[in-house]
């Protein structure tokens, strides 16, 4: 995938001018640097999210499978129902829960998890996507050792053969994830 | 020990005692039961109603009209609402008939609609077209404010329809569909009896109404009048914990 953007601005702030970024098909990219640096802009481009730039995206994936920054979760139904949202299958949505270490926790409401209990869920949600790609922003945000090794484990297992273009802040996270290349912004 | 609850109630008995005090004494000052029936007086005629097959028969004529046109009227403002949100040309196009019927006097749109429809059903009418702004404008309302980073999800995700409804729009709308149902219930009871008191339907509790003034019984003017608001306050209780047992378990 060939992501060129001549321009791209919010309002006044120019993000980005005259870059090329490549992502290789089937590998995993880091992107990692500070914030404020466009990261979260770039991948949102590349997975299809925002197309208001001056540009172009070669080879974009046609089923991206996104984890946002935000959990993006349904407070107001169960962990259960925020992932029977994506799927009809009620056994893999259980299934889901148990690879992210959330066996037992399908009954309750989002708003009586913690925050790193919430990130385990989304993940279980995106377990639960038909892709071809994945497209990961901060998907260790809130996470402890334990659970960050578990939702690593998750996530790798599914993004297998796919391509994968993530996030982090963190260079431990780049080989949690084995990274095969990365973007420093 | 008392509890809070307890409390609270004991307090708000407290206050409608109070009242019909002051409803007794205000009576009895005035003297005369046919500017002020006493709470007694009334009661008694209340007692006398609900032996009488005609008075029940009354009720059940009002009753079955004005739900029935508050239950069409929420279904399709529901629908519509929902419609007009993901088509905003449809909402655009309802805006202006959706304003102008809830600014127009409940008395004017009874006269018109008399003209087209026999006095039977006014009320049916007349509850539709009171309930139906509320309904409608509150969830449009509560369609636009669900959270757009849920939307974008559901967007990115490829959601269906019916499961966006279910498990994205409908938990945020509970709020709103229970705030406009309580509102437009009550509006349905008002404009449906004002409705009939203009329209005179034979057998219905509107037409008691404007007989009890005619012969200025004022007690049975009362005990209609009480008997409307107990059916309203129960059926607004039944009809919002049913309400809310149906959206619940559809959403969880």
């Amino acid at each position: 995938m060939r992501i060129t953007i001549e321009e791209k601005r919010f309002g006044d702030k120019l993000i980005f001018s005259s870059v090329v970024f490549d992502i290789r098909k089937g590998m995993r990219t880091a992107l990692l640097g500070p914030s404020g640096r466009g990261k979260t802009t770039l991948l949102r481009i590349a997975a299809g999210l925002d197309d208001d730039f001056i540009g172009r995206v070669d080879d974009r994936p046609e089923m991206p499978g996104i984890l946002f920054q935000e959990d993006r979760l349904s407070e107001r139904v169960s962990v259960l129902s925020n992932l029977m949202a994506v799927t009809d299958d009620r056994q893999k949505a259980l299934e889901a829960l148990g690879r992210v270490g959330l066996e037992g926790e399908g009954g309750h409401y989002i708003p009586e998890l913690s925050g790193g209990m919430r990130r385990r869920v989304a993940i279980a949600r995106l377990l639960l996507l038909p892709s071809d790609s994945v497209f990961l922003d901060e998907p260790f945000q809130g996470l402890d050792g334990e659970s960050k090794k578990i939702a690593a484990s998750a996530l790798l297992e599914y993004s297998q053969g796919k391509t994968m273009l993530f996030i982090t802040h963190d260079e431990e996270d780049v080989s949690l994830l084995g990274a095969e290349s990365v973007i420093r912004l | 020990m008392v509890s809070t609850t307890q409390r609270t109630r004991i307090i708000k008995a407290g206050a409608i005692a109070f009242w019909l005090a002051v409803w007794e004494i205000a009576s009895l000052l005035i003297g005369e039961e046919l500017f002020l029936p006493s709470p007694i007086s009334v009661l008694e005629a209340l007692a006398a109603s609900a032996v009488d097959l005609s008075f029940w028969s009354a009720v059940l004529f009002t009753l079955e009209r004005i739900i029935l046109g508050f239950i069409i009227s929420l279904s399709s403002a529901v629908i519509l609402a929902f419609l007009s949100y993901r088509w905003r040309i449809l909402g655009i196009l309802l805006e202006p008939i959706v304003k102008v019927v809830r600014a127009t006097p409940v008395a004017s749109i009874v006269i018109l609609i008399l003209v087209w429809v026999r006095s039977r059903n006014l009320s049916v009418v007349i509850s539709f077209m009171m309930v139906f702004p509320v309904v409608y404008q509150n969830v449009l309302k509560g369609l636009g404010d669900t959270d757009r980073n849920l939307i974008e999800m559901a967007d990115a995700y490829r959601i269906r329809t019916l499961k966006r409804i279910r498990y994205i729009y409908l938990p945020y709308l509970v709020p709103y569909l229970e705030s406009a149902i309580s509102i437009s219930l009550g509006l349905a009871w008002k404009s449906g009896i004002a409705a009939e008191v203009i329209g005179l339907p034979d057998g219905s509790i509107g037409e008691r109404v404007y007989e009890a003034k005619i012969y200025l019984s004022m007690p049975d003017l009362f005990a209609s009048t009480v008997t409307v608001i107990i059916l309203a306050f129960v059926f607004e209780r039944v009809f919002l914990y049913l309400s809310r047992i149906i959206l619940r378990r559809i959403s969880r």
